[in-house]
């Protein structure tokens, strides 16, 4: 029967591959004894019970970037990923515990009911997970929430609970505020990094040192146990010289003037007379969508002929040389020619015979001709006194990206017939906004020239790692004389001069306005019509005793070229709002010098109360007295306490007291007080150390 | 007179014993690698030995339920079997996944893996079935519908997913071989498509399954070794894995029509032979063409292939595990190192996760060395051997269907299981039957094996 004997040569292949499989088995486990499968594996005695383990990096914590009054503006927020291992629980607590630990989840979390938290750790316990995922991304806040839960409560070695695992997240809370100063670090493909603003300045202080944690293997990879093995070194805060007040006023004000005047990009900073420090620095180019974003830090990377802001240093150069004086008088007609280039001022009639001073207020272009008759057998003398003013050389300010300023010698190639003039109103130079300030600030600041900083301290957990001095680049650029006849020219600017409109009632600016034509993107002037102008203002406030210095440019306006409209009112309005709300200029009552009398009389008293009340009042005064009844004496340094000495057994002394101390004291000697008056005693009777007459009445007066 | 109310009447009690003694051994082992001093009492609940106990005894209370039932039961609601296992595999599906896959149903602090007991139920349905249809084994509807009671829960269960249980789905396919299924009717259909081909049979239709898992165990063992060399004993020489493909088909061309021979006429002797040869160049050019065809792939089309079939060496990566089981077992030496001497899988050492689940035959090989693991072999050889046995002298079609269905069952188990633990194959996660600690996989064996006990007992009612 063919069928038959077919089926059974089927049931025969399936015996065969029976055997043939278990006779290859029991090869294999025998030959398994001669390869040396261990070789590789670390299977050592110390190695026993431990599974296998890597050291992983921990990353610290990025330092904070913060205003000079300790508001952030820049944190890293660290969120953490919980993960319970549900074996450490013991089985008693984890039957107790389980459905409240759920609950309390259910509760934070309720993405998960109660049951199913409560089914899954169960379940992630009974299959032998170490390392449930309970919440990703929880903020420290809900961490500390966690580990107050039934269960975690326990810790980690007995509740299980993980909360090690961190990410850290960068957040700017001011949004765009001095974002490009603040900058980023980013890491290129050909792994330099790319370093901006103050993040990347400071990178290796935020950044912090590197710490290493022991992982553990699992099946499906890896997983940290928590044991540091090295302690990561947490990132230091950067502490800026930055007031976010400022900042705020500088970026919201320099942001409206950008949209009304339709500009291009503009640049405001604010600097602090005597330390360099700088205060704001807000930068603004319009975006395609129309608005205003800080995308590039053009205050102290675009570099630009300054125009007429510029004449300041021609004239420093020319009164230090002793070449001229502020009063000498010159012919501004209005059209000034040198070889056959033509220069004009705004008012095309020109300004008749005017002095120089005026001329300076007035902006006019005459200074070119005052200088080119000044030096123009000797120009280099005049290019070699820009160089004492520090005008040729960078600041070196520590944040990456500041352009060398441009400023030509004679005989070079870049030197002309023409270029004296025209260097003279600030033309054929180059300067970045920020060192044009710095020229400025050193006139407000006596003189003395220092490096503009953004970083005065950098802290790692409240201790100080490092602090930044003001840096002096050059300690007097000219002479006293000089300096004040500047500072009255400037001073005149705007009491009579182009920056007239911006006069202040509470308090004196000086500046200067400058307004410049700039290179169009094709690297011309423009034709008529067509012409790109770069408004500045720059200055100092108050006049009398500066404090801040300012410059503010705005880059192509629309509707106005003018430095003192354009830029002007964008300073007034800087200056005013810092003056108006800085406390600074308003020092506040309890700033007051302590240590200053006169001192507040008091009576005598007990010296308990007067010890209470002075301290509360800081005012000082002596400590040593323990007696419980004192005199008080006004000193020049404070008030003095006395012992004062009460009979005991007889009338007490009750002389200056208060009427309650007075009485307190009468009472307790056993007579009774009558009181008249008030203020402090001034007569008593019975005279103090005469015999006591129980329940008797002594008579105070009060005065 | 045979007595109707005696259950254990007719129990085959060899294979009773053996069931026995390996759940015995495995108990032993589950002590001795997760022993703890602290709690080493065997029943301590807190331990996977306490469990085990707990398991076992639940188990052998399910076998008499088992014994309680009469056999028609089972054949009558097979259907209903079946469909219960289904739905509890589609529900796994909305659980939460655990360790990456939708597995376990949980009922309070225990669960369950339906895929488990989904073989009990494809086993009995398709029993079932095909005892009914056996005169049509050779009709479309057949091959469709039988095929379909296997493809089912498959499907389900790669949904999980969960490739182990996967691959021993596909013992069923032996099961249909052996009764006889011919996939001809679907063979037919292409071959007599084209114009002047009228085939009433083909070889490749009435062997199919065999072939099928001929082509993939050769492409698989092609891809494995043919880069590989080896010298084969003899120092110097190094065969390159291709031409040890090669001989390796030729030598078991040779056993096949040693085997043919022995039973074949003189005129059938010579169609053999031509049949050896024909599937010799036919391995030989398929073996060639796909050690070409892999070598033509575009890298990271190599490297997925490689990575699936454990190509790549990664000893602390994916093959993590295999490794360490490997090192266990032939740590063992000849004689093993002795009862809780286990000191590279032990539960307390660790070197080996799992190794009181899927990997426990590399404790056991550890602590009893290579005699413990012949007798062990043995004893699973003896079992395999005696269920096809049991299937053999059934002449009821249902019962005997159902017999070899636990036995393939029990042998992919076995083979997979202990492959992985000795390196062979890569580890897809299946316990070792009645050995293995774990619930699902201890129940479900033993209602399956408790079953076919029952049916055995019974195979005598049919002759009244």
């Amino acid at each position: 029967m063919k069928e038959r004997k077919d089926i059974y040569w089927r049931a025969y292949l399936i015996y065969f591959g029976f055997v043939a499989l278990m006779l290859l088995v029991l090869f294999q486990t025998l030959s398994l004894q001669w390869q040396d499968v261990a070789k590789d594996l670390d299977l050592t005695e110390e190695n026993e019970g431990k599974i296998p383990t890597r050291l992983r990096e921990r990353i610290p914590r990025r330092g904070e970037i913060l205003d000079a009054n300790r508001t952030p503006l820049v944190t890293s927020v660290p969120f953490y990923d919980i993960h319970m291992d549900p074996q450490v629980v013991e089985e008693k607590i984890f039957l107790e515990e389980i459905s409240n630990l759920s609950r309390e989840l259910a509760k934070m979390y309720p993405s998960m009911s109660a049951g199913d938290y409560e089914r899954y750790i169960r379940r992630a316990r009974k299959n032998g997970k170490r390392y449930l995922l309970i919440k990703k991304r929880v903020t420290n806040e809900e961490r500390r929430k966690l580990r107050e839960f039934p269960i975690y409560n326990l810790g980690r070695l007995k509740g299980g609970l993980i909360d090690t695992d961190e990410t850290i997240i960068r957040k700017r809370p001011q949004g765009e505020l001095l974002k490009r100063t603040l900058g980023f670090v980013q890491k290129n493909a050909d792994g330099t990094f790319l370093r901006v603003g103050i993040e990347g300045a400071y990178n290796d202080y935020l950044t912090g040192e590197k710490g290493e944690e022991i992982e553990q293997k699992i099946s499906t990879g890896w997983k940290r146990t928590g044991q540091i093995v090295k302690d990561a070194v947490e990132g230091a805060d950067v502490i800026t010289t930055i007031d976010k007040e400022i900042q705020e006023v500088a970026h919201s004000e320099l942001y409206r003037q950008l949209q009304d005047q339709g500009a291009k990009h503009g640049t405001a900073i604010v600097m602090e007379v005597s330390t360099g420090h700088v205060k704001a620095i807000a930068n603004l180019k319009r975006g395609r969508d129309g608005n205003y974003y800080e995308s590039y830090n053009y205050g102290i990377g675009t570099k630009e002929v300054p125009g007429s802001t510029f004449k300041l240093a021609s004239l420093m150069a020319a009164l230090e040389d002793k070449k001229i004086h502020m009063s000498d008088t010159v012919g501004a007609y209005g059209k000034y020619t040198f070889y056959d280039e033509l220069l004009t001022d705004s008012k095309t009639d020109g300004y008749g015979r005017i002095t120089i001073k005026r001329a300076f207020e007035l902006s006019s272009n005459v200074i070119s001709r005052v200088i080119y008759n000044a030096y123009r057998n000797e120009p280099e003398a005049f290019v070699k006194r820009l160089r004492s003013f520090g005008l040729g050389d960078p600041l070196g300010i520590d944040l990456e990206g500041e352009s060398d300023p441009t400023l030509y010698a004679p005989g070079s190639t870049n030197w002309s017939g023409i270029s004296l003039p025209w260097m003279a109103i600030g033309y054929e130079v180059q300067q970045t906004p920020l060192q044009t300030l710095a020229f400025y600030n050193a006139v407000a600041n006596n003189g003395r020239l220092v490096r503009p900083l953004f970083v005065s301290e950098i802290r790692r957990n409240g201790q100080i790692v490092k602090r930044f001095d003001p840096v002096t680049l050059r300690s007097k650029i000219c002479s006293n004389s000089t300096l004040t006849a500047l500072q009255r020219a400037l001073e005149g600017v705007i009491e009579s001069g182009t920056g007239s409109a911006l006069k202040s009632a509470y308090f004196k600016i000086a500046g200067k306005t400058g307004t410049a034509r700039v290179l169009n993107s094709d690297l011309r002037y423009g034709n008529k019509g067509e012409e790109k102008h770069q408004a500045s203002f720059v200055g100092y406030f108050p006049a009398k005793k500066p404090i801040y210095s300012c410059i503010v440019v705005i880059t192509a306006p629309n509707k106005d070229i003018y430095g003192a409209s354009v830029s002007g009112t964008v300073f007034s309005a800087i200056a005013n709002k810092v003056y108006a709300s800085t406390l600074s200029y308003h020092k506040a009552i309890n700033e007051q010098p302590r240590l200053k009398g006169p001192f507040p009389k008091s009576m005598s008293g007990s010296n308990d109360d007067l010890q209470t009340v002075y301290r509360n009042l800081q005012i000082p005064y002596s400590k040593k007295i323990q007696e419980e009844w004192v005199n008080t004496k006004v000193s020049d340094k404070g008030i003095l306490f006395q012992t004062r000495n009460i009979a005991r057994n007889a009338m007490p002394n009750v002389m200056g007291l208060s009427a309650k101390d007075a009485v307190y004291l009468i009472e307790k000697s056993g007579m009774m007080a009558s009181i008249k008056g008030n203020g402090k005693v001034v007569a008593q009777y019975p005279y103090a150390g005469s015999s006591l007459i129980s329940g008797g009445i002594a008579q105070i007066v009060l005065k | 007179m045979r007595k109707k109310n005696d259950i254990t009447q007719d129990i085959d009690w060899p294979l009773l014993v053996c069931y026995l003694v390996l759940v015995t051994m495995g108990l032993t082992t589950v002590y001795s690698t997760a022993f703890n001093s602290e709690h080493s009492s065997l029943f301590d609940m807190a331990m996977p030995y306490g469990k085990q106990v707990m398991w076992i005894g639940v188990s052998l209370f399910l076998g008499l339920l088992v014994f309680l039932i009469d056999s028609s039961i089972y054949r009558k609601f097979a259907l209903p079997i079946y469909g219960v296992t289904l739905a509890l595999l589609v529900i796994v599906l909305f659980m939460p996944a655990i360790n990456g896959a939708h597995a376990w149903l949980g009922f309070g602090g225990f669960g369950i893996q339906p895929a488990e007991f989904a073989k009990i139920g494809t086993a009995l349905l398709l029993s079932s079935y095909l005892s009914t249809v056996s005169m049509h084994l050779q009709t479309m509807k057949t091959v469709l519908i039988s095929n379909t009671i296997i493809l089912v829960p498959v499907v389900l269960i790669m949904l999980q997913p969960d490739a182990g249980t996967v691959v021993v789905f596909t013992s069923f396919l032996f099961v249909l071989y052996r009764e006889g299924l011919s996939y001809d009717p679907l063979i037919l259909k292409i071959t007599n498509a084209f114009p002047g081909i009228r085939f009433k049979q083909t070889w490749l239709g009435t062997h199919f399954i065999p072939i099928m898992f001929y082509v993939v165990f050769l492409c698989i063992v092609t891809l494995l070794i043919s880069k590989t060399t080896f010298g084969l004993f003899i120092p110097g020489l190094h065969i390159p894995g291709l031409v040890g493909v090669i001989i390796a088909i030729a030598a078991l061309g040779g056993i096949v029509y040693w085997l043919l021979s022995r039973m074949s006429s003189k005129r059938e002797k010579k169609r053999a032979f031509i049949v050896v040869i024909i599937g010799f160049l036919l391995s030989t050019f398929m073996s060639l063409s796909v050690s070409f065809l892999f070598n033509g792939l575009a890298p990271h089309q190599k490297s997925r292939i490689e990575l699936v079939l454990g190509m790549v060496e990664d000893k602390d990566g994916e093959d993590y595990n295999r490794f360490r089981a490997m090192a266990a077992v032939g740590s063992g030496g000849f004689a093993g190192k002795g009862y809780k001497g286990a000191s590279l899988s032990s539960v307390r050492a660790n070197h080996v996760p799992e190794s009181e689940t899927d990997f426990i035959f590399s404790p056991f090989a550890e602590e009893w060395g290579f005699i413990g693991s012949v007798i062990l072999i043995a004893v699973y050889l003896f079992m395999l051997f005696r269920i096809l046995l049991i299937a053999e002298r059934q002449r009821n079609r249902y019962y005997r269907i159902y017999a070899y269905s636990v036995g393939m069952i029990l042998f992919y188990h076995f083979a997979i299981n202990i492959g992985m633990n000795i390196g062979f194959v890569p580890v897809i996660g299946i316990p070792l039957p009645f050995f293995s600690y774990g619930g699902s996989s201890m129940m479900s064996f033993s209602i399956l094996l408790f079953v076919l006990l029952k049916l055995d007992s019974q195979r005598r009612d049919m002759l009244y």
